[in-house]
């Protein structure tokens, strides 16, 4: 008796993340299959749960006008506003960290709040700003307007990484003649480069699935892979098995950048977790 | 090796002084302690020494250089901190060369000195380990290995044992000592642990929190023997010497100061209130002819190669510390006898020691 009451106990938490995962993969599952069926089956009422895949889906999607440009345009938008982020973050996240930053507290509200703003409150202003000096339909001008959520966001993380990192290192090195560029660079840096690789995952999925910002400020040359999905909803009908696996394309390189990042990501979250 | 002087230096955070009026002279080769209590400005003076705090006013100068004004590399001092300051992410190696390789100097030489240094501390094994993978002594020595490759005219020690276990300081201890007589240079150490002050330092600048200090946060600077045997004052006096020295404050009666039943001659000009003192070793107990003090033994802490005896008099509680021989028992009734000549005596109301002549005789 008593040991099916452990068994039960144990059995518990298995039920609970099957069903989170249950719950949260269905969608994707749903649209991977919708992408691998024939129109007929896709829309079969009951589902057709067993059928032979098809594949033309995402040959169209990827061959579909302005997609696989798109998918390059993102992967340039995330690159570049990384970069970025990274290049004002770190030097903005060690110097928030030192005690005698005059202001620092209301510079880090200040982010903090920039940060929570919604989307698009730039739109308007910056779809003028952007049409005047030329940035409008550029991957640069996206990349820089993701500046305003992506490096308050890189600055509060990086600055609590940072601030795992004793200050003695810092002193050591400035004692041994290091200047402040070659501390955070030869110190911090590494020290701190899971975090840095979470930040910057994290980064790249916004970044990557924005909608609202590059909906107003692209039009054609620098659509991004979110708009490209939407681009399958046409006039008169929609694309689905297309636009399924064109949706199924661009879950990828995140799911792998994820997945491959994925120790580095919890060993960046929990850093100075454990002394 | 250099000197290294303190003039007249205030430290301050915001609007909190931290030192005051610290003035100190250390002589090139010497090896100095700064003890005391926490807040009592010990760390920050030597960060200020190394160029790591700035302070309010004063003059520092090392090797007859003024260097208020010189970048903290340019010092010529070398540190150890007190978490070892390690790079986690470097060698042993890369650790102890990192200075060398900034400085850009040769690969040959770069090898040369770290193998020299890490022969030294005992750490010829471990060059190519990270600092994760060492237990706490070795990270110690790397901390050491890295401050000896500089050749700095002054080494600082920011507690540099206090994170090791008691077996490792005792022998980080002694080597520390044999470093210093090997390389002969001017070393600073800061502890707030007596043992570390009196068995390393050849003189002692013992510190204390400017709320109890006054004027200035130096409370006496001299050899181990001095602070210990001639304390300057209450503050030294009970801060050296574990358990701390017995005192008892009493008042003149005719040029006389009454202990119990043992009366004190005193000469000179005499405050109206005194502390006398005596150190648990040496108050004697039924020991000795003449006047003597009644007391209850109260408890005993056996440390093996001692006892600590807790007694109950008329004037409050004596500690003294005997031999592992003797033997009392608790509720024992005792004599308690204080030779005059280990008897320390204070002006009360500002904590000074009196001066030695002051006590003309104790007649006990």
């Amino acid at each position: 008796m008593s040991t099916s009451a452990s068994f039960r106990r144990r059995l518990w938490p298995y039920v609970v993340a099957v069903v989170a995962v249950a719950v949260s993969l269905f969608p994707i599952f749903w649209i991977l299959t919708i992408a691998l069926k024939s129109r007929m089956d896709a829309f079969a009422m009951p589902p057709v749960w067993f059928f032979s895949p098809v594949w033309e889906n995402f040959g169209r999607a990827w061959s579909a006008q302005g997609f696989s440009g798109a998918f390059f345009n993102s992967l340039i938008v995330c690159a570049i506003g990384n970069v970025l982020a990274l290049a004002a973050g770190i030097p903005a996240a060690y110097y928030l960290n030192k005690r005698h930053v005059p202001g620092r507290r209301t510079i880090l509200i200040l982010l903090l709040i920039s940060y929570m703003l919604p989307e698009f409150l730039f739109i308007v202003p910056m779809y003028v700003l952007f049409q005047s000096i030329g940035l409008y339909d550029t991957v640069i001008g996206l990349a820089l307007i993701y500046q305003v959520f992506t490096l308050p966001f890189t600055i509060w993380l990086l600055r609590a990484f940072f601030a795992d990192i004793p200050e003695a290192l810092a002193e050591a090195a400035r004692l041994e003649g290091a200047g402040t560029l070659r501390i955070v660079w030869t110190i911090y840096v590494p020290i701190a480069a899971p975090g840095i690789a979470a930040t910057v995952i994290l980064n790249s999925i916004k970044m990557w699935n924005e909608l609202t910002i590059a909906l107003a400020l692209t039009f054609e040359k620098a659509q991004t892979v979110t708009l490209a999905v939407a681009g399958f909803r046409g006039y008169a009908s929609i694309d689905w098995g297309a636009m399924s696996a064109a949706s199924i394309i661009i879950i990828l390189p995140m799911a792998l950048f994820a997945i491959l990042a994925q120790r580095r990501i919890v060993q960046g979250l929990s850093l100075g977790a454990v002394k | 090796m250099s000197a290294v002087s303190l003039q007249g230096i205030d430290i301050s955070y915001g609007s909190v002084d931290v030192v005051r009026n610290l003035d100190l002279d250390i002589k090139s080769g010497e090896f100095v302690v700064f003890v005391g209590p926490s807040g009592c400005g010990k760390s920050t003076t030597l960060r200020l020494i190394a160029g790591l705090e700035e302070g309010r006013s004063g003059e520092i100068s090392i090797g007859g250089r003024v260097v208020n004004e010189i970048d903290p590399a340019k010092r010529d001092v070398a540190m150890v901190f007190q978490n070892y300051a390690l790079f986690p992410h470097m060698s042993v190696a890369d650790n102890i060369s990192f200075g060398m390789r900034l400085r850009g100097e040769a690969k040959e030489k770069i090898a040369a000195s770290v193998a020299d240094v890490a022969r030294m501390v005992g750490l010829q094994d471990h060059l190519h380990k990270r600092p994760g993978a060492l237990s706490g002594g070795q990270r110690q020595r790397v901390a050491l290995a890295r401050a000896i490759v500089r050749k700095p005219a002054v080494f600082l020690f920011d507690e540099p044992l206090s994170n090791l276990d008691a077996e490792f300081r005792a022998a980080m201890r002694y080597e520390l000592s044999r470093l210093h007589r090997e390389l002969g240079s001017t070393m600073i150490y800061v502890t707030h642990d007596q043992v570390e002050a009196m068995t390393m330092g050849d003189r002692i600048a013992v510190l204390a929190p400017l709320k109890q200090a006054g004027r200035s946060n130096l409370m006496q600077f001299g050899t181990p023997e001095e602070v210990y045997h001639r304390p300057a004052n209450l503050f030294v006096a009970k801060f050296i010497g574990s358990p701390p020295m017995n005192l008892f404050e009493v008042r003149m009666e005719n040029g006389e100061v009454r202990l119990g039943s043992v009366s004190l001659r005193i000469g000179g000009s005499i405050p109206a209130a005194l502390t006398v003192g005596i150190r648990p070793e040496h108050v004697l107990i039924n020991v000795g002819e003449g006047p003597s003090i009644d007391a209850t033994v109260e408890g005993m802490e056996n440390l093996g190669h001692e006892k600590l005896w807790f007694l109950a008099t008329g004037i409050g509680r004596v500690v003294a510390r005997t031999q592992d021989n003797v033997q009392h028992i608790t509720g024992e009734k005792v004599s308690l006898r204080f030779p005059g000549e280990r008897l320390h005596l204070f002006d009360s109301a500002t904590g000074e020691r009196m001066p030695e002549d002051s006590l003309v005789r104790g007649k006990g």
